[in-house]
């Protein structure tokens, strides 16, 4: 390898803190440089999959770029395929001024704003946190402006936060005071196009215009323990729960967990997880990941479990609760993150794992296409072919949306999944089971008596079971109770 | 020690994590995270009659609108619902009304203690200027509704914590309606007595989960 290549002042650029220059940190740093100068992709993507990813940030950024531009072409530039480091700070990508959308205001605009308000609490330098406010507002507007048919979540902010620090936060953070910082132009373009990108590829599933897609995701972290330990999963009934405890780790992708900045030092275990996501081209990654850690401090929440079940009415806010607690107790925890790594990166490479979940999720999602880990760094993307993907994944959402409405409209006014017994749409539902019976009953007047019996009871069982399974699935036990009177009152009074 | 489910709900932006804070910590961040999904908070308070501990069980929910999806699920079981405004934003108020609407329809439970609270009077107290909705419609709102309402401020911390009292109070108050009716029934209750502790397995440790 030729290290003499290398600038001395690129080299030099960074401080690395004590511990991490221990040799094997140092060596991976100049093989990292030396697959950026010979665009190997296959080699910056297997370094970015093992352990300490792409070590610091000065590489990090280059890293990024070159494997997201190679992953999706965007018509205004040129580098796919032939991604080429030199290129990624050139000027052939003209900061969207081609672009119809630029000046048109995005109708999420007003809740990026309160969100980018909120942004960034941990950095103490009023300064610092303002320029690195306004460098993420500016970010999550162009990117937003571009695709105004992509929605904002509360929590893409705190994803594009951590490309904001990757790509400028050695810069501001150096400028302490300078109040006349001109941040390099350069830089910020190619974050804007990464960030682009990865939204593109990565997180379109979650700007939907509703969180439908988002939760077929998370269902997949059920599936995954399911698979790796049935009996944890039975014993926190974890069939029966919605799993939305991860909404938020899932959505942020561990943003707003693990604070990507703190005291002005990086969070490491954050940019690693985003090294891996993006090394390996797969939206699996977080998934594994939350199912590791849930997997990894099993005990806790069987204790947790046993501890607070006498509080809590039900078991839902129970396992959402002791999820959040635990979680968030063991979330500074340097060890389970190691272990949780050293897990996920060995599962990304079940495919049975993965292909598990094709079945649950729509299929322009983001984890059977862009983000799918199979890709690798096989395939490039054109511009065009991600916004059919998109323009489908939002028609099929729109789809889904409208069939959701209905299916609540069909579930009566009342909500059954609130497992409340509303009494006028019970006074319906048994009047119209006194009216099938009546008209079964009347089909079968000719019929003996026994006859009668036998056949009403099949067809009773019938409509038993469709207006158990079909009308309240979710609420069986509550509309159990007066069937099963009618039949009984039924049947005596039939025999009788 | 009784222990209810109490859940925030409102526009974003409105404080319903300051207010939460400011209950379970008491402090103040002027920049507090927004909140995505919902997080889990839990304390306990002692009421002046009868020193009975009250333990709250509280979810601070997401404001943004495509979250709303999720908040059936916080709501469901809830026992206390705390429907925050910002009474610098007119708009936010007419969201807390609708949520209100959403609570009256989708809650069977007619002991659903429901709070109105406008949010960020300091702000006012600042400058007048700043009052985008008057109290006294609020207040005929909420009285309308049959609501508890509350003018608080997360920031100075006013009033907080007469908010979760008079929430307290109000759960106590049907929690020995319902014990007191219901020994009647059972001709077990000889002095109009109620033994609230034997509803609900208490443990010696109050702090033990979530908090
Ligand atoms: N002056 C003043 N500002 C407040 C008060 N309460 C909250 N804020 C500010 O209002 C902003 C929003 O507060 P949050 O508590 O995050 O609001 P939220 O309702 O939880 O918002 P979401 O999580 O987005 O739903 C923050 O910047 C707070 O500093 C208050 O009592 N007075
Ligand atoms: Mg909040």
């Amino acid at each position: 390898m030729p290290i003499s290549s290398f600038s001395s002042e690129e080299l030099s650029y960074e401080k690395v803190s004590l511990e991490e220059t221990s040799g094997e940190v140092l060596l991976k740093e100049r093989v990292i440089d030396y697959a950026l100068n010979k665009s190997n992709i296959p080699l910056i993507s297997q370094l970015g999959r093992s352990q300490h990813g792409f070590v610091n940030n000065l590489t990090r950024r280059k890293a990024w770029s070159s494997l997201l531009e190679s992953q999706l072409q965007l018509s205004s530039s040129k580098t796919c395929e032939v991604a080429d480091s030199k290129t990624i700070n050139n000027n052939d990508y003209n900061d969207d001024s081609d672009d119809d959308n630029d000046n048109v205001v995005h109708e999420d605009e007003n809740q990026v704003q309160l969100d980018v308000k909120r942004s960034f609490v941990s950095v103490r330098d009023v300064h610092v946190r303002d320029l690195l406010r306004q460098v993420l507002e500016r970010v999550i507007i162009s990117v937003l402006r571009k695709y105004p048919q992509l929605r904002y979540y509360q929590g893409f902010h705190d994803v594009v936060s951590v490309f904001v620090l990757v790509y400028l936060g050695d810069e501001i953070l150096a400028s302490g005071t300078d109040e006349n910082l001109i941040l390099k132009y350069d830089e910020e373009i190619s974050l804007k196009k990464s960030v682009e990108i990865f939204t593109l590829l990565y997180l379109r599933d979650f700007m939907m215009d509703s969180l439908e897609f988002p939760i077929d995701q998370l269902n997949i972290i059920l599936k995954i323990i399911k698979k790796k330990d049935i009996k944890f999963y039975n014993k926190l009934s974890l069939g029966q729960i919605e799993p939305f405890f991860a909404i938020s780790s899932i959505l942020t992708i561990f943003s707003h967990e693990l604070s990507p900045i703190m005291d002005n030092t990086y969070n490491e275990t954050l940019f690693g997880i985003f090294d891996l996501i993006i090394s390996t081209q797969s939206m699996n990654v977080p998934l594994l990941i939350y199912s590791n850690i849930l997997l990894g401090v099993k005990d806790q929440l069987l204790e947790n479990f046993e501890m607070d079940i006498i509080h809590f009415d039900n078991k839902v806010d129970l396992v959402h609760a002791i999820i959040q607690k635990v979680i968030l107790q063991s979330i500074d925890n340097d060890r389970m993150w190691k272990e949780t790594m050293i897990n996920t990166r060995k599962m990304n490479y079940d495919k049975s794992l993965i292909s598990l979940n094709k079945s649950m999720l729509n299929k322009y999602s983001v984890l059977i296409t862009t983000a799918s880990g199979d890709a690798y760094y096989n395939h490039c993307y054109t511009e065009k072919e991600v916004m059919e993907i998109l323009r489908k994944e939002i028609q099929l959402n729109e789809k889904r949306n409208i069939e959701k409405a209905q299916l609540k409209m069909k579930k009566s006014t009342n909500s059954p999944e609130l497992g409340l017994i509303n009494k006028t749409s019970m006074t319906l539902a048994v009047s119209l089971l006194i009216g099938a019976f009546a008209v079964i009953i009347s089909l079968q007047r000719d019929n003996s008596y026994s006859t009668l019996f036998k056949n009403t009871g099949d067809s009773l069982n019938n409509i038993y079971e469709y207006y158990t399974v079909k009308l309240v699935n979710r609420s069986t036990y509550v509309w159990k109770q007066p069937l099963e009177s009618i039949l009984t009152y039924l049947k005596s009074n039939t025999t009788s | 020690m009784l222990q209810f489910k109490l859940v925030l709900l409102g526009d974003s932006s409105v404080g319903k994590s300051s207010i939460v804070h400011r209950f379970v910590k008491d402090s103040f961040d002027e920049f507090r995270e927004s909140t995505i999904g919902a997080a889990f908070l839990s304390q306990s308070i002692k009421l002046d009659e009868d020193d009975t501990v009250i333990k709250f069980e509280i979810w601070d929910t997401a404001g943004q609108e495509r979250y709303k999806s999720l908040a059936p699920m916080y709501y469901r079981n809830a026992n206390a619902a705390l429907v925050v405004y910002d009474i610098t934003a007119s708009d936010s108020l007419s969201k807390a009304q609708s949520w209100v609407e959403e609570l009256k329809n989708k809650v069977a439970d007619d002991k659903l203690v429901i709070c109105l609270v406008g949010n960020k009077l300091d702000l006012c107290q600042e400058d007048s200027g700043k009052r985008s909705v008057e109290i006294s419609d609020a207040k005929q709102y909420a009285d309308e509704q049959g609501l508890l309402f509350f003018e608080v401020s997360a920031k100075t911390g006013e009033k907080v914590n007469d908010v979760f009292k008079s929430i307290g109070e109000s759960l106590y108050s049907y929690k020995k309606e319902e014990l007191l009716s219901k020994s009647e029934q059972n001709g077990t209750n000889t002095h109009g007595q109620v033994d609230l502790q034997l509803q609900k397995p208490a443990t010696s440790d109050p702090t033990s989960c979530c908090t």
